[in-house]
């Protein structure tokens, strides 16, 4: 015998059932949640960073969906989706730094945080490749900028946390880094999506340039509010920054949807 | 891009008064002429030349006269542009220009020069200088705003040409 589910609703029935269970036994034993101490004082990291790597691998993974199912023509979606994948690496060891793990603790050493940082210029180097690779046939146009990006970077890096002689190495490498490099390149995103979004009349491509901007302005706060004494600070602007992945998110897809109804 | 005014002679029909930079090719004017010629009630509307690969984009407008039948000057703009162009960007700017035309005092002389029309009237040729001048600076601001549409519609181009 055939059920048919969706007209006897039996999933939702079972639902209610197994809910209602639920429901009986927390209200009898009114149960308390089990400790986890190492959570105790980095929960808040454990939560946005979970949530910023769901988001950036959501965004990677739907760029390179799209970049499969629109016969791999659009080579920026691709180098976006990879971008986004690599970017993730930080937030992947705030995860685990949150549960315990000290290798992934960034601010541990100089060598750790170069090792779970890395990421960042190849993000800046591979969206900005993505957007010349729209904008420009010209090779050199596409390559030169980019690989400046890239190549700077990781000078800024490799100055900041090895060379320059400083009392606080992390945040005036990310100081060099993120005003030179990081938000003018978010800013760029922001500006040719906002741009393109207002000229073809299209709400998806305003909405990543938003997220690109809001994403801006939350590395603005990185720096200043990375030492010690007001790092608490610090996860404010680490909100703003997961607020930001929303709109990007959105937007691409969104774009995809209006593009195809053009 | 070019710019021609096209005019209703009583006499001889529809004329072209007007057309900057150059004269029109013979093949094209004859079709703009037809195309005034045609009892329309758009006072917008665009014309594709598939053969030509060319756009002709029209706006239809009437001035008050005291010399012409019907106390009107049947007149109307238009502009020859590459087939993809979008017309309707200078819709306001056509819209600006027919406005500031009809505001001026006895323009309707400027189209009474020939001489089966001649009237005589020392005022004709200011008139048809007025009227160049206004139409020299109309094509000079079309020019400049058909440019910055262009450079915007770029990027839009460059966003299609991908899929998404």
């Amino acid at each position: 015998m055939v059920i048919n589910l969706e007209k006897s609703h039996l999933l939702y029935i079972a639902g209610l059932i197994i809910l209602s269970i639920i429901s009986v036994y927390v209200l009898i034993v009114l149960p308390h949640g089990v400790p986890v101490p190492q959570l105790q004082e980095h929960f808040y990291l454990l939560g946005l960073g979970l949530n910023s790597t769901i988001l950036l691998w959501t965004i990677s993974g739907y760029l390179l969906l799209r970049w499969i199912r629109t016969n791999k023509k659009n080579k920026s979606l691709l180098i976006w989706s990879i971008s986004f994948l690599v970017y993730s690496i930080t937030f992947v060891a705030h995860i685990f730094r949150a549960i315990g793990f000290p290798i992934a603790n960034e601010n541990l050493s100089v060598f750790h945080f170069f090792l779970w940082r890395w990421g960042m210029p190849c993000f800046s180097a591979g969206i900005l490749y993505g957007i010349l690779e729209i904008l420009t046939d010209n090779k050199k146009l596409q390559q030169i900028p980019s690989i400046s990006v890239l190549i700077l970077g990781f000078l800024w890096l490799i100055l900041g946390l090895f060379i320059i002689p400083s009392e606080d190495p992390i945040e005036v490498t990310m100081y060099l880094f993120l005003y030179t490099i990081w938000i003018p390149v978010c800013f760029t995103m922001a500006y040719i999506f906002t741009f393109y979004g207002y000229k073809a009349k299209e709400i998806g491509p305003k909405l990543v340039g938003l997220g690109f901007f809001i994403l801006m302005i939350s590395y603005h706060g990185w720096a200043p509010w990375h030492f010690e004494e007001v790092y608490y600070l610090y996860y404010l602007w680490y909100f703003l920054f997961l607020l930001s992945l929303t709109p990007i998110l959105l937007g691409f897809v969104l774009m995809s949807f209006e593009e195809s109804h053009d | 891009m070019q710019l021609a005014l096209l005019y209703f002679n009583t006499v001889v029909g529809p004329e072209i008064f007007f057309s900057h930079p150059g004269s029109i090719l013979e093949k094209i004017s004859k079709k703009m002429l037809n195309f005034f010629d045609l009892d329309m009630s758009e006072e917008f509307f665009e014309v594709i030349l598939i053969e030509e690969d060319l756009k002709i984009t029209n706006m239809y407008f009437e001035i008050t006269s005291c010399w012409a039948r019907g106390n009107k000057e049947m007149l109307m703009f238009s502009i020859i542009t590459d087939r993809d162009f979008k017309g309707e960007l200078l819709y306001e700017t056509m819209k600006n220009y027919s406005t500031k035309i009809k505001s001026i005092v006895n323009i309707y002389k400027a189209f009474y020069t020939k001489g089966y029309l001649n009237k005589n009237d020392p005022e004709i040729e200011l008139k048809v200088k007025e009227l160049h001048e206004i139409l020299q600076e109309f094509y000079d601001v079309l020019r400049e705003r058909s440019t910055e549409k262009i450079k915007d519609e770029k990027i839009v181009k460059k966003f299609k040409q991908f899929k998404w």
